[in-house]
């Protein structure tokens, strides 16, 4: 965790100045926000009246989708009069794209799609040229909720892990923590919208962070929990998670780390496109051959698969954790299955 | 235009072979319309595209040795195939390859080959006698034995091809049907008797397995008790697949993809990963 210090360059914004800061931001590049649907919040592109809401610890949706759309189009194909199908692929954007209010379970979650959209075979182009151009103002966590275990995978409510910048809500305001020269060159054309912090003002902020405390246990020993799992192959614990599970795949869409995903064509044979869309382990077909075999046919298999590929093939293929602890899953899974209750069922004794 | 993963290379149909009396197998080969053909060994496959119907992956059955062309051989199954099925020569497909490993060729060097396959499955079997038995290529494996075994003798793939092999030196070649025709000569027993029976000389070999899970797993322990050690015996998986390059999360076993760690794995590695053998 880092501490504000008099070091780091501390710049304090009006509540009232938030949205012409923003829509300033958004005239030089894609700027994504969280904005109020329904009982959560989303990230959306950011427009001029859009309703932000900085309070859901953490929004109900995951921040992923900034990195890695619910739906991308990666080439659109056309048939001429030859015949002959003409590929296009879409053409990037290359302005900067400020993911903005994002938490520090969002951020961790990055680590985890960088290994797998980056470094585990050849790098996904769409992802990678969103994540070069990625700046981050993330938000401190005042109030986690009670589903919030981040502080045991790794984050924090004040951790800074992958922002450029930490705005700290407090009183009518913002305080505004840039932590990286990215940082710095992001917010410099727009400093005439915020107040150099003074004294009072960061003393104010350090005890804010001093008050903040999420303590949910012990860090996580992922080595151990990776061993305990594989050795467990065949406990009858998975049957019991299988026969809560109702297979509809929601703890996959809310999970920021989550990243199956189909590609299916949309069109006619004359025009039309390919198209990466979200998919989810949870569901049968997504194994199914066209044969007819199914390796995870049965719902304890396709629960097994999703702890599994979280604690233990990550762990084991070297890559981060699939778990942040934002408590998502926890928090919108229908029949109450609890991963805070697997890790616990896997941990060894004492920790 | 930005490359990326994803972007197929457009592919003309320039022949189509119908492989089998039931006309549910046919063999494509393709042209590039644009580009080379990137480099590619036996084992590995590519994503062959239907443009508004998808993509699916089928082994290479060509072998690299020949040039300018690539050939997949397709038993209609679902939408994808079934549509492959309806074009013909002179259309234009994608094809996304190479992916995956391959047959570990260094491990063959020196070694006796004994090869086993079934069914449709026999494709990259082809791909891996017929660039064994180049002229400049044999001296890299010994003895080739090869068991393949189909429901009846209608349904053999490559079957000009396969004459041509039955004169190759140091080549033996067992044909096998579970049914028999007025015409076949040859065994009428299951792939697993037949090896059995043969008994193939093991000291100094290494075996291939491509087929259908039952035949793959009445095969293996055969090839143990003949003499074959676990790392010794390679096995070609299959399992559904969309990205092919281990992205999607869909074809693993353990840790593994099945796309980007295989489609090849050795009897040891699968012990390790699954408990299906
Ligand atoms: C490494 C590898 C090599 C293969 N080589 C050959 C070959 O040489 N010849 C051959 O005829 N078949 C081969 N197959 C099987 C072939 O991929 C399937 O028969 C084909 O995907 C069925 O597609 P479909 O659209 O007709 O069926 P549908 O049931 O409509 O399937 C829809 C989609 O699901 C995926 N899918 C379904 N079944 C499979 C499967 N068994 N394997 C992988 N993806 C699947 C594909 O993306 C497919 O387009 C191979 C499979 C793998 C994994
Ligand atoms: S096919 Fe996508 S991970 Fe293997």
């Amino acid at each position: 965790m880092t501490r504000t210090n008099t070091s780091d360059s501390l710049w304090i914004l009006p509540a009232d100045a938030l949205p012409a800061f923003l829509s300033a931001l958004a005239e030089n590049g894609e700027l994504w926000v969280p904005v109020p649907v329904g009982e959560g919040a989303r990230f959306l592109p950011y427009r001029e009246g859009l309703p932000i809401d900085l309070t859901q610890t953490p929004p109900a949706h995951p921040a992923k989708s900034i990195l890695f759309p619910h739906s991308e189009v990666l080439f659109t194909y056309h048939r001429g009069d030859d015949g002959i199908p003409a590929l296009t692929v879409p053409e990037f954007d290359s302005r900067f794209l400020v993911a903005f209010g994002v938490r520090s379970c969002d951020l961790h979650a990055i680590n985890a799609l960088d290994a797998i959209f980056l470094k585990r075979s050849v790098p996904d182009t769409g992802y990678q040229q969103r994540r070069e151009r990625l700046r981050v103002i993330g938000i401190a966590c005042l109030s986690p909720a009670a589903t919030c275990f981040c502080d045991r995978m790794g984050g924090g409510p004040f951790d800074t892990t992958g922002m450029d910048v930490q705005i700290v809500p407090f009183e009518e305001s913002y305080l505004f923590r840039i932590l990286t020269e990215g940082g710095n060159q992001l917010l410099n054309p727009y400093l005439d919208y915020f107040q150099a912090a003074d004294e009072g003002a960061i003393r104010k902020i350090a005890a804010l962070e001093e008050g903040t405390s999420l303590q949910t246990g012990q860090p996580v020993d992922f080595e151990d929990l990776s061993q305990a799992i594989k050795t467990h192959n065949d406990d009858p614990y998975w049957e019991d998670l299988a026969n809560a599970c109702l297979g509809c795949g929601i703890c996959t869409f809310v999970c920021p780390v989550c990243s199956c995903f189909t590609l299916v064509d949309e069109g006619t044979p004359r025009a039309g496109r390919r198209v990466r869309a979200w998919d989810a382990c949870m569901f049968s077909t997504f194994t199914k051959e066209a044969s007819g075999h199914n390796p995870r046919g049965a719902e304890v298999a396709r629960v097994k698969q999703r702890f599994f590929h979280k604690f233990y093939y990550c762990i084991e293929n070297e890559e981060p954790p699939g778990c942040v602890g934002c408590g998502r899953c926890v928090a919108q899974c229908p029949t109450s299955i609890d991963i805070r209750e697997v890790i616990r069922h896997y941990q060894r004794e004492g920790t | 235009m930005n490359r990326h993963p994803f972007l197929p290379q457009r592919m003309k149909i320039a022949r189509i072979v119908d492989e089998v009396a039931t006309h549910d197998i046919l063999t494509f080969e393709l042209v590039p319309l644009e580009g080379e053909i990137a480099s590619y060994l036996p084992g590995q496959f590519a994503e062959i595209s239907v443009f508004g119907v998808g993509e699916a992956p089928f082994g290479y059955a060509s072998s690299p040795h020949e040039e300018g062309l690539v050939r997949f051989t397709v038993k209609r199954m679902g939408a994808l195939t079934q549509e492959l099925h309806r074009l013909g020569e002179g259309a234009v497909v994608g094809m996304r390859g190479p992916l995956g490993n391959s047959f570990e060729l260094d491990r063959f060097r020196g070694k006796d080959l004994i090869v086993v396959g079934g069914g449709y499955a026999f494709t990259t079997l082809r791909s891996l006698i017929a660039y064994l038995l180049t002229p400049e290529h044999r001296g890299e494996a010994g003895r080739i034995t090869l068991f393949y075994g189909v429901r009846n003798p209608g349904l053999f793939l490559y079957k000009p091809e396969l004459e041509q092999w039955r004169d190759a030196e140091d080549f033996s070649l067992h044909l096998t049907v579970d049914a028999a025709d007025e015409d076949w000569t040859g065994p009428v027993a299951l792939v697993p008797d037949l090896v059995k029976e043969v008994a193939p000389e093991t000291t100094n070999a290494v075996a291939v397995v491509c087929g259908p899970p039952p035949m793959i797993r009445f095969t293996l322990p055969v090839l143990e008790e003949l003499g074959l050690r676990e790392d010794d015996i390679f096995i070609s998986m299959e399992m559904k697949m969309k990205c092919g390059v281990g992205m999607c999360g869909r074809c693993n076993l353990g840790p593994k993809f099945v796309c980007k760690d295989g489609p090849v794995f050795t009897l040891k590695e699968l012990r390790e990963l699954t408990d299906d053998f």
